[in-house]
């Protein structure tokens, strides 16, 4: 139990890590779609027999991919593309679960349970989590061009496209880890909340980096290990923790903020009279 | 509610932003009817917080504003102003035709259903005409060039028949031909006795419509006829180290040699001559024959044009 | 032969619980394609996704607390939409991040009550709705909200395309564009709690956007946008149920796939007529 909850924490500090980027470049609701369009990927992965881990990464990535490919072909909008996107995957994934009879719950697979993890699913966060950092290890700088401005990354000689692919990979693969701990509803917040309260408390990112994952590592450990008394409902338990981890930084931010803007506005005296009119 | 005031008028209208700038201070301008007054300054001056004001859009600290003798909502409910925007915020995709477009000019005259009469199509007809889209009435906005896209804004404007007519730099990014199109229009209107207020930082076209030039930095600094008000000592007040001068002596322009001049200015003008502190203003065919009208003796040509 | 094939096509409507579902999933899919249209035009397509989600604590807390279930989500809805603006009025990040701040976090206090407090509610049927189940309170609410938000439509169409297409425009025709921002988002709230006991949140969140894109990929004017948006809308209804009745498959997730499909046909019949069209001109 003591490995499930601190493997808990390892899928929060990957997806708190990953949330910072995510942020920056606007990706947030992508993940939302993400973490849903992975469904039929395990559905798919249980009927064919192989490891869920890939089969939702493959079709996360899949996902992905096809709202690169719209955006660029129409005019629609990019959350209306997200939302066809995950909404069909989605529902594919539902289709084949009610039409072939699977031992799969669909509840776990959308509200995840920390009781249901087993061993191999430890191996599977553990390979995921390591191939994640190791890439951020040698990209981190770029990618972190790349979200900040693309436009500028290409004229650097970055490959945009490869980055761009790889930031979706490596969304797909933590979604596809913080599945087994949260489900497919909540992974989303994993990916957005502790990367939003970091900002609101720094504006340097490697600051925000350390805030944003330090948050996501104490409310999945905590949250995982209270959600015990909750009948499992752990997603549930490691996000509340974070909104509220949230809820504080905005306040405290916002008291900042307040008093450094009456500093502002006392010394900017603009005196009228060398603006007045003359006529 | 007085009906028998025919101007607009701004009194000492100070806005300050939520972020603590102070965009206008004091400014004070009336603009009587039949006339086309031009709103002079350099970007960040407060000309478009002016307009923001007597739209209704930000509400002054302090002041009072008067459209034809109401307040800014009243006037905004009886249809008395119109507003051609500089077009920036529109999402081009959105499913409108060209004719839906000035059809929206219309809105404020009809019912709740917003159900259009004949009228109303006569007339979305007759803007459409005007600004000579008749034939592009049936295309989505989106595939119009920037120019006609202008146009139809202005078609839309001129669909709502207002008193009052403010342009926001309608200018920008349209070519010479429609630019002299709109003019047309413009001072067509102001005969028949509409006020129009242009916002504009392209001063080569200032003194060939407009009647009336108001400086504006953070305030207005002057305002009142063109002939008076548009000189190079105020165009210097107002556009500080922005304006740049260019002065002819006699030995670079003399009448007798026949010799001719052309400046190449970059707002698409051929040039521009001034005589007596005066700007004029001509196109390349006519500046041999005023070169050689001008008297050696009067004060010299001044060219000032803005420069970014 | 022909007789029995006949019989069997017409099987769904021998049942009234079919009948039912037909009658309320047309009406229900008949609004929200027609909202589709403009949620999708000003780039507020996961509204659905974000309202479905936060109406959920709502829900469990009314049942909790004996009061009608569709007045708690609808509080927890409008809870959400004041959590969003009170965070956007304080912090300077994206509204998109801001939007899955507010629904996740609404949405795991749910899943945590849901699974403290007892209740018989079935998660499921939230999830996935229970069109084939529906009582008969709730198909009778359901119905006559979807005729007052279609009363709203038939009144305010034109002046809604002007707000969202030109909202500086509209008001300075004196237009209270805040009324009809509101307006919108709260008839969206109602509709989407009404259609979440029928259809279930995916399908909902489904069902305000695909028709909708469908309708703009198709159409130039807006007119002709809510025409098409309404019949996918309504056809993808009827055939998603009827397929899914005799396939055994949810209905919902029937529905959302049909959905789909007749975008990507009707799109590439489109692009195939132009690039025919193109060819020979």
């Amino acid at each position: 139990m003591i490995r499930a909850i601190l493997m808990t924490g390892l899928i929060g500090i990957t997806c708190a890590f990953l949330s910072c980027f995510i942020t920056l470049k606007g990706w947030s609701l992508m993940g939302d779609a993400l973490s849903h369009s992975v469904v039929p990927g395990v559905a798919l992965a249980y009927y064919l027999k192989f490891p869920f881990s890939i089969g939702a990464f493959l079709t996360g990535l899949l996902a992905a991919l096809s709202m690169s490919l719209i955006k660029v072909k129409s005019k629609l909008k990019e959350d209306a593309i997200i939302g066809i996107v995950f909404t069909t995957f989605l529902a594919i994934g539902i289709f084949l679960l009610s039409i072939f009879p699977s031992q799969i719950q669909i509840q776990t697979i959308v509200l995840g349970n920390v009781l249901s993890i087993s061993d191999m699913d430890i191996q599977q966060v553990l390979i995921i989590s390591s191939i994640t950092f190791c890439f951020f290890l040698f990209q981190w700088k770029n990618l972190l061009v790349f979200c900040f401005d693309p436009i500028f990354a290409r004229t650097v000689g970055l490959n945009t496209i490869f980055l761009h692919v790889l930031l979706l990979a490596l969304l797909s693969a933590t979604a596809v880890a913080a599945l087994k701990a949260v489900g497919a509803c909540l992974v989303v917040a994993m990916l957005i909340t502790p990367g939003a309260t970091a900002y609101l408390l720094t504006k340097q990112f490697s600051k925000m980096l350390f805030i944003s994952t330090t948050l996501g590592f104490f409310s999945s450990v905590f949250g995982a290990y209270f959600s015990f008394f909750f009948d499992g409902a752990t997603g549930g338990c490691i996000v509340l923790l974070q909104s509220c981890f949230f809820i504080i930084a905005l306040y405290y931010s916002s008291h900042k903020n307040k008093k450094s803007q009456k500093i502002i506005l006392e010394n900017s005296n603009i005196s009228s009279e060398s603006l007045g009119p003359t006529l | 509610m007085n009906g028998h005031i025919t101007e607009v008028e701004f009194y000492n209208i100070s806005v300050i932003y939520n972020n603590g700038t102070h965009a206008l201070v004091n400014a004070s301008l009336r603009v009587p009817s039949g006339t086309i007054c031009a709103l002079v300054g350099a970007n960040g001056s407060g000309k478009s917080t002016l307009f923001k004001a007597a739209l209704g859009l930000v509400t002054p600290h302090s002041g009072r504003i008067s459209l034809l003798g109401r307040r800014v909502q009243e006037a905004l409910k009886e249809g008395l102003v119109s507003y051609v925007p500089q077009a920036e915020e529109i999402d081009w995709n959105f499913p409108v035709l060209v004719e839906d477009v000035v059809l929206m000019g219309r809105y404020a005259k009809m019912n709740m259903l917003k159900i259009p009469s004949t009228k109303d199509l006569q007339v979305v007809k007759e803007s459409l005409a005007k600004v000579e889209l008749q034939h592009l009435a049936k295309r989505q906005i989106g595939e119009l060039s920037g120019g006609q896209k202008k146009r139809v804004f202005l078609a839309r404007s001129l669909a709502q028949e207002a008193k009052i007519i403010l342009l926001d730099e309608p200018f920008t990014g349209v070519d010479v031909n429609t630019e002299l199109k709109i003019i047309e229009l413009l001072k067509d209107l102001r005969n028949k006795g509409h006020i129009i207020i242009v916002s504009t930082h392209n001063l080569g076209s200032v003194p060939e419509f407009c009647d009336e030039v108001a400086l504006v930095k953070n305030s207005i600094l002057k305002y009142g006829k063109t002939e008076e008000i548009f000189n190079e000592k105020n165009l210097a007040l107002t556009f500080g180290d922005a304006l740049r001068h260019f002065r002819f002596e006699h030995s670079t322009v003399d009448n007798q040699d026949g010799k001719s001049i052309m400046l190449i200015t970059d707002d698409e003008r051929p040039l521009v001559l001034g005589r007596g502190g005066h700007l004029e203003y001509s196109d390349t065919k006519g500046k041999e024959h005023l070169l050689k009208d001008r008297h050696p003796t009067n004060e010299d040509n001044n060219d000032s044009k803005n420069k970014k | 032969m022909n007789i029995s094939f006949l019989d069997s096509l017409l099987l769904p409507f021998q049942f009234e619980f079919m009948t039912d579902a037909f009658i309320l999933g047309m009406c229900i899919s008949l609004l929200c394609s027609l909202f589709s249209c403009f949620l999708i035009l000003k780039g507020q397509s996961l509204i659905g996704d974000a309202l479905s989600h936060s109406v959920l604590p709502g829900i469990i807390i009314a049942h909790a607390l004996k009061i009608p279930l569709t007045i708690g989500a609808f509080a927890s809805g409008i809870f959400s939409i004041y959590a969003t603006k009170h965070i956007r009025d304080r912090s300077s990040l994206k509204d998109d991040t801001i939007l899955g701040v507010v629904f996740t976090g609404l949405f795991a206090l749910g899943l945590v009550l849901f699974a403290k407090i007892p209740t018989d509610l079935h998660l499921d049927h939230i999830l996935f709705g229970n069109i084939l189940g529906i009582e008969r309170t709730d198909f009778w609410e359901a119905l006559i909200i979807c005729f007052f938000c279609f009363l709203f439509f038939i009144f305010y169409f034109r002046s809604l395309t002007i707000c969202h297409f030109d909202e500086v425009f509209a008001r300075t025709i004196g237009m209270n564009t805040s009324f009809f921002r509101y307006a919108l988002l709260v008839l969206v709230a109602l509709l989407i709690i009404t259609s979440i006991k029928a259809l279930g949140i995916l399908l909902v969140i489904a069902l305000l956007i695909t028709p909708g894109c469908t309708g703009h990929l198709l159409t130039k004017k807006m007119g002709h946008m809510l025409f098409v948006s309404a019949i996918v809308g309504v056809l993808a209804c009827l055939l998603g149920i009827y397929i899914s009745f005799f396939i055994d498959a949810s209905p919902s997730a029937s529905i959302v796939l049909v959905q789909t499909s007749l975008l990507v046909i009707l799109v590439g019949i489109g692009k195939l007529k132009k690039l025919i069209s193109n060819s020979i001109g």
